[in-house]
């Protein structure tokens, strides 16, 4: 019997169960898909090319999906639990007088309870398999995303069912539930029969604020959130100090406070504009929102801050992925670079340390004396060597030749007597225009330079063409867009510099040439000098301060060419047993290898960040997105029900259905559009800083194009809820105002 | 069933009303049917009267009589079943939905029995919105709102919300709101059904000053013999039926009232019992001494 009442009941109020019954469908159905991706790779892992998927550390991508995803769902079920209990409780209210007739009847709390449960179930379930359904589509159009962003073929397509995600799904939301069904219990039985059957809903209070005080707190909000945005500049989002926590802070304040008096002002301003606010149902309009906004403004700012986390994530999680796919392609021009770090070797760090941190004087001392020790005996290689580490190595693996088709050493020397500070004010720029600033550790570093021959070298064994410079002239040698403008200045023909000891003019080019395999681009305005400067400072007995010998291997297979080779290296440069048990198969503190990257590992790192940020970016900001329009949704759409009588009494006097339905739509759209609008602004501010100084030095030419994806979502999802809130709306108030008045 | 003859035919009702007014509505056998053809409820059964430029009519009955029915055909709330509705030479029963509500916005001002003001707006806004809906200039609308707020002397309340009003300060917004847009008609439904007796008196005297002063021609339901008695003419509704009429003439108010709840007693009195004489169709015995 009560079975009955509840199904029916759900078919009644349909309506009121749209927004709810929409909301817990896509949650589940993203629930669902991202979870579900691990599952997809079936599909990757026995495929040709599958060293894609398979990181340096030998890790499969989809492990590191499958627990970052598993984290973020965690969060994510608290944000679907909530914004489910939030939907509810509109529905529950909505229909008060509905239960208080049910108790008036001499139906039992406990069985008006057991009805609201029911219909809880009935909407859940169903909206739990149209989810099911939903995320399985999804699931398998991810699949194909996935093939598409790692470079893979699927060539043995077939349909993926995750029982895992469905389980886990499923287990979340039936979580969900009760503590829905909890909650309506609990709201109902605490009800008096009294407040049941008169709640007519608009004893909310409203509140009446002073138009003078709501102007200057407006204006000061407005300053307060210019001030933030200063904030945020000044730390530019790279060192997350004092800058950023007070810009935090002011943007929150500002939001807030921007939101209490918004309406005050604007009504202020309105009332001021005869020709608006004496114009048709503008008067009538522009109060309703500000009553809405008036009561709501704590909600409408959490929904602004949602949102602009949202923006956020999905524009630069899109950006990040261009910008490491983009350099891909020129950060992978050899199979594998092999290192040598030897900057680490300094001791005049260590001295400047307290000898606390060693455990006393004598153990700092031990320290540096081994680091002293481990410097000769490098520097005796070195030397001995004539600083070649391909001559090296070659004595050590006998069969070299067999494994190496080609190698290119490539050194870099910082300049004893030019600083890049020095260097950047002589072309009239300031580090903070390449990417770094006057207190970095940059700034009083030598130049970096490179032989002119070891750069041919390079660009050989990538495939160019040598480039010839006359004696005493140098080229610039640049792979990032932030410091295009310094290295253009800087190899600008003509352009006279002294580097240790040498004067050299510009030859006038500047070059875009990697030499060395990374996952990013790292040459800011390198100088590529005549060879003679590293002969001097070689018989100067100096190190340099990297040296990496790019190599070509003769295996398809470079990760396992490598660890063959480096074993073979281990043999005569056996690991510590403190390295070994870290699973070192050499000694990576001796020289020439510190460590290696190869292609393969840099693509499939690059790769599985590329995936975990585009699902990462797709998942959170999805999933706040659709939390903010759902709550704006539920809030727009209890407005409507209240306001009912007023749109009927408006019919009454003469409104026709086109006035009122205008005024529905500026509402509705307003509502919606101001928390977009406030969160738009952060977002540019915010989005802008971060482009100035981290995407830009990885050179994200494309960004605009990512980001307009990324806004294009953000819209798009926020339309479909703006679309079907009207229209929900709109029915609600014609049939609520009577056909008749609003034909 | 001699009541019948209280709705008199066209032509006598000109003539009752024969002050040289112009006839301002005619309602002509209006008919209003409820229900499937087993269960017929007539809420109005042939209904015919008019109202002259200027007159303060009211309309009395018990409940169920029809009286609301018979105000909601008339301001196109509802639609009736026959009949015309005609309003200064236009038959508003022919109108479509657009002409409707530009009929009600332009033609008609209401006063509800509970003020039915926009709680979210002021007593200013409230008022100005009956100009704006109609697309009054904007140059105009605050000094019509601050002329009709000063006679109905609600101008101390225009900068409050209905909520921080007292409920005659409300019903006489609403009354300001009502003849604002200077309409041809003003309905009023119960209007001091919400209102205590002193609160009513000075409404019911706001409505005797529009009618005197602005000539505004007001109709007005209600059951209570007292605010009746403040309208010029009176329309006795029963069954769906007018069944008498009343006219003030130059009684006294009190002496008018008395004859109303006269008029009432009966009314409340068994069906099918004959009216006495001196309750005769009202268009022969109004007296106009």
């Amino acid at each position: 019997m009560l079975m009955k009442l509840a199904l029916r009941n759900v078919r009644r109020s349909m309506r009121d169960y749209a927004v709810y019954f929409v909301t817990l469908t896509l949650g589940v159905a993203v629930f669902y898909a991202f979870n579900a991706i691990e599952d997809s790779r079936v599909l990757f892992e026995a495929q040709e090319g599958a060293a894609n998927v398979f990181l340096a550390s030998g890790a499969s991508i989809f492990d590191i999906l499958a627990q970052v995803m598993t984290y973020f769902s965690v969060v994510v079920a608290v944000v679907l639990g909530f914004l489910v209990l939030y939907a509810n409780r509109f529905v529950v209210r909505a229909r008060k007088k509905e239960f208080g007739t049910y108790l008036l009847l001499g139906m039992s709390p406990r069985q008006v309870s057991s009805v609201v449960l029911m219909e809880t179930l009935i909407v859940g379930v169903i909206a739990l398999l149209a989810g099911l359904g939903l995320g399985f589509l999804i699931s398998q159009a991810i699949a194909f995303a996935t093939a598409g962003l790692i470079g893979v073929a699927i060539s043995d397509y077939h349909l993926l069912f995750s029982t895992r995600s469905a389980e886990l799904t499923l287990g979340c939301f039936a979580l969900i539930f009760v503590v829905v069904a909890l909650f309506n219990a609990v709201q109902i039985s605490r009800c008096k029969l009294a407040t049941l059957l008169s709640a007519n809903s608009r004893n909310e209070r409203m509140p009446v604020r002073n138009p003078i005080v709501c102007l200057i707190v407006f204006v000061l909000s407005c300053l307060i959130l210019a001030k933030a945005y200063a904030e945020l500049n000044l730390d530019g989002l790279v060192y997350f100090g004092e800058h950023f926590r007070t810009a935090t802070a002011l943007m929150l304040v500002g939001t807030l406070s921007l939101f209490w008096s918004a309406s005050g002002f604007f009504i202020l301003v309105i009332q001021r504009l005869r020709g608006v606010y004496f114009k048709g149902l503008a008067m009538f309009t522009m109060r309703q929102i500000s009553a809405k906004v008036n009561t709501a403004f704590v909600s409408l700012w959490a929904v602004t801050v949602l949102l602009f986390f949202s923006i956020v994530v999905f524009s630069t999680g899109f950006s990040l992925a261009t910008v490491f796919s983009d350099q891909l392609e020129e950060n992978t021009q050899f199979d594998t670079s092999i290192r040598a770090s030897l900057m680490a070797l300094d001791i005049s760090d260590m001295e400047a340390v307290p000898a606390e941190q060693y455990g006393g004087e004598e153990a700092k001392a031990a320290a540096i004396q081994e680091v002293e020790a481990q410097r000769n005996e490098i520097h005796r290689l070195w030397q001995e060597n004539g600083g070649s580490t391909a001559a090296y190595l070659k004595s050590l693996i006998p069969d070299w030749d067999e494994r190496v088709t080609g190698s290119a050493q490539v050194d870099t020397w910082l300049a004893n007597d030019l600083t890049n500070k020095q260097l950047a004010d002589a072309c009239g720029f300031t580090l903070a225009q390449i990417g770094s600033d006057d207190n970095s550790s940059m700034a009083d570093e030598g130049v970096q330079y490179v032989s002119l021959s070891q750069f041919n070298a390079a660009r050989q064994l990538a495939g160019e063409k040598p480039i010839e410079l006359a004696t005493d002239e140098y080229l610039v040698d640049n792979t990032i867009d932030k410091s295009t403008d310094y290295a253009k200045a800087l190899g600008q023909k003509g352009r006279t510099i002294t580097v240790d000891g040498h004067e050299l003019t510009a030859s006038g080019q500047v070059v875009s040439q990697s030499l060395q395999v990374s996952s990013m681009s790292c040459l800011v305005a390198v100088l590529v000098v005549p060879d003679e400067l590293a002969a001097d400072r070689f018989a100067a007995g100096d190190l340099p301060y990297l040296s990496e010998l790019n190599v070509n291997l003769a295996s398809d297979s470079q990760e396992q060419a490598m660890k063959d080779l480096m074993a073979e290296y281990g043999k005569a440069v056996p690991p510590s047993d403190e390295l070994a048990e870290m699973g070192w198969t050499y000694d990576s503190g001796a020289w020439p290898v510190s460590y290696y990257d190869t292609s393969e590992s840099v693509i499939a790192d690059s790769m599985g960040l590329k995936l975990l940020l585009v699902y990462l970016a797709l998942y959170i900001g999805f999933v706040f997105l659709m939390t903010t329009a759902a709550v704006l949704s539920v809030q727009q759409l209890s407005e409507v029900a209240d306001s009912i009588p007023r749109y009927r009494l408006l019919a009454q006097l003469g409104c026709d259905r086109a006035m009122v339905l205008r005024s529905l739509r500026t509402q509705i759209g307003i509502y919606f559009v101001a928390p977009l609008l406030v969160a738009g602004c952060h977002s540019a501010c915010t989005i802008s800083v971060l482009y100035e100084n981290l995407l830009s030095l990885w050179g994200a030419s494309a960004v605009t194009g990512t980001l307009t994806i990324g806004i294009a979502l953000v819209v798009a999802v926020y339309a479909i809820y703006l679309a079907s809130t009207y229209l929900v709306a709109r029915s609600a108030v014609t049939s609520g105002a009577g056909k008749k008045l609003l034909a | 069933m001699t009541m019948v003859t209280a709705t008199p035919p066209a032509g006598i009702a000109n003539a009752g009303t024969s002050d040289n007014r112009n006839v301002l509505l005619s309602v002509r056998d209006v008919r209003k049917v409820y229900g499937s053809r087993e269960a017929i409820t007539r809420a109005l059964d042939d209904v015919s009267f008019d109202i002259c430029e200027g007159e303060f009519v009211g309309v009395m009955g018990p409940s169920g009589s029809g009286k609301s029915t018979l105000l909601n055909c008339i301001s196109t709330i509802d639609t009736v079943t026959s009949g015309n509705i005609i309003l200064s030479g236009l038959d508003i029963t022919q109108l479509r939905s657009r002409q409707l509500s530009k009929f009600r916005r332009d033609d008609l001002g209401f006063i509800f029995q509970d003020a039915n003001l926009l709680d979210t707006l002021t007593g200013f806004e409230n008022i100005a919105l009956a100009l704006t809906i109609k697309g009054e200039k904007a140059d105009a609308v605050r000094a019509k709102v601050d002329s009709t707020a000063n006679m109905l002397g609600v101008t101390d309340v225009l900068q409050k919300y209905p909520r921080q009003m007292s409920g005659g300060q409300r019903q006489r917004v609403a009354a300001a709101r009502a003849i604002v847009a200077d309409p041809k008609l003003v309905l009023a439904d119960e209007p001091t059904g919400a209102l205590d007796s002193r609160n009513a008196a000075v409404l019911l005297e706001t409505l005797e000053v529009l009618n005197a002063k602005l000539h505004a021609t007001i109709m007005m339901v209600t059951h209570d013999a007292v605010a009746a008695s403040y309208a010029d003419r009176i329309l006795f509704i029963k069954d769906g039926k007018l069944f008498n009429e009343l006219r003030r003439g130059d009684d006294a108010r009190t002496d008018f009232y008395q004859r109303i709840l006269e008029v009432q007693a009966f009314l409340s009195g068994k069906q099918g019992d004959s009216p006495a004489v001196g309750f005769a169709p009202s268009h022969a015995g109004a007296p106009r001494n």
